[in-house]
């Protein structure tokens, strides 16, 4: 199954990621029509399903899962934007009007389009993104916060799960506290997690300082981090789509 | 299921091997596999794996297990989450109870067993700045302050200074020669220790009924 995954998105330079990210989501902002946003919603889940097909059930799973809840938000805007033609009325009470449904459409695909990008960010790798905003003269502070605060993510999560353990260990049963002692569990989970990130901050800040970083603001990365000839390609198709979308 | 058949059988494992009215004392220079057991059987094969398992069966059986056994690793990254060490004592004493925000009379309890340590001093430290044995002294009270029925301590004397063993050490005799400490009654103990520290299994011996294991066999074999 593993052998199947074209594994694509770890191929491709940061840059050509990133002007696919901004092409779509510049797409689904000023888009008034679903279609155009709808085809790139599509087509970036594709590049995501291509990349590694052995987790396409998985893919598929958030995306209905993300896609469920975010329908509920959307619903709101149907409720909220009272504008256009009424599409759906009960007993003389109009409900359902065309541009806020049509908006309620756009409004999901646009929280979708961040969902499949966030999942394309998460595949390619963070020393990437640092050579990439190194490569562009970005100073190494900036590149170095981004890169920290992405790796504190799942540092975060894997404390958080052992915190919970901890909590277990002490006796405490999540299931039969009431929804107050729930609330106050959750608070005292909050401490230890945020005494612990200081402390793995302060101690990742130390190594860096200790390696020399922040005396210079700019300082180059070793190996070359050039554009490829898949990443032209690559750059070139995403353009063809946005001048065919243009005319249409 | 798996998991629950595995954790109870630990239980009864315990019960089986280390029956109450005695303690036990593990002499054995090679206590860090009795220490990589009970780390497996109590923590890794405990903690949450995967997402589902955070609130699934797990984490019932993690809870469960807590109550039984307080258990004193080596060397662990504890996790403690009050700001005082007082107030951390104070919680375990009724986390026990699914409570989570101790009264005055717990807080009492926990000053009281802060003094039968002797670490008064540490009372209103913060927990996670607490050095390496004063962290280990904490874990250990605060895992006795949860009323457990087994206390295993896997090497007493590892991250302590001889007087903090020494410290644990009284705390443990005054806790089988009265039975108890505060409201806690005293658990059935089970500690290694290497059999060069013999002043130390002396000292242990004067008080209580100890079973002493010399071999660790016992453990490969379950």
């Amino acid at each position: 199954m593993i052998a199947n995954d074209l594994k694509i998105l770890e191929k491709l330079h940061f840059l050509s990621i990133v002007t696919l990210g901004i092409t779509a989501s510049l797409w689904a902002i000023f888009a008034t029509h679903y279609f155009i946003p709808l085809i790139w919603l599509f087509l970036l889940s594709g590049l995501v399903v291509i990349h590694r097909k052995s987790e396409f059930r998985m893919f598929i799973k958030r995306f209905l899962q993300i896609g469920g809840t975010l329908v509920i938000l959307s619903l709101l805007q149907i409720i909220f934007r009272r504008s256009g033609d009424v599409i759906f009325s009960v007993k003389g009470i109009n409900l359902v009007y065309a541009k806020g449904l049509m908006e309620a459409i756009l409004l999901w695909i646009r929280f979708m389009i961040l969902f499949v990008m966030a999942t394309i960010f998460s595949f390619t790798s963070l020393f990437n993104l640092t050579r990439f905003l190194n490569s562009i003269y970005i100073p190494l502070n900036i590149s170095l916060l981004f890169s920290t605060t992405l790796k504190l993510i799942p540092f975060i999560y894997f404390e958080a799960k052992r915190i919970l353990w901890f909590q277990h260990y002490r006796g405490i049963s999540f299931r039969k506290l009431s929804l107050k002692g729930k609330v106050i569990a959750l608070k005292k989970l909050l401490y230890p997690l945020l005494m612990r990130s200081i402390n793995y901050i302060s101690f990742s800040g130390l190594a860096l300082e200790l390696r020399g970083y922040g005396i210079h603001e700019y300082r180059p990365l070793p190996g070359r981090y050039s554009l490829k000839r898949l990443d032209y390609g690559f750059i070139i198709v995403v353009m063809i789509l946005n001048i065919i979308f243009l005319r249409l | 299921m798996e998991h629950k058949q595995q954790n109870n059988q630990l239980y009864d494992l315990l019960k089986t091997y280390f029956p109450k009215g005695s303690n036990y004392l593990i002499l054995s220079n090679d206590l860090l596999k009795v220490n990589s057991y009970f780390m497996n059987q109590i923590y890794i094969q405990t903690s949450s794996i995967h997402k589902k398992e955070i609130w699934g069966e797990k984490s019932r059986l993690t809870t469960q297990y807590g109550k039984e056994i307080g258990w004193v690793p080596d060397q662990f990254d504890h996790i403690f989450f009050a700001d005082t060490v007082r107030g951390e004592i104070a919680e375990a004493l009724i986390n026990r109870n699914n409570e989570l925000i101790p009264e005055e009379a717990d807080f009492l309890e926990a000053d009281n067993l802060i003094a039968e340590l002797k670490i008064e001093h540490l009372s209103q430290s913060n927990p996670f700045f607490l050095s390496e044995g004063e962290t280990k002294l904490l874990w250990f009270i605060s895992q006795f302050a949860k009323a457990p029925q087994y206390m295993i301590i896997t090497n007493l004397t590892a991250g302590l200074s001889r007087a903090r063993v020494l410290l644990v050490i009284d705390f443990i005799l005054k806790s089988l020669s009265i039975g108890k400490i505060g409201r806690i009654m005293s658990p059935t103990y089970i500690i290694g220790l290497s059999p060069k520290d013999h002043d130390f299994i002396t000292m242990l011996q004067q008080t209580g009924h100890w079973h002493i294991l010399s071999k660790i066999d016992f453990l490969t074999s379950l």
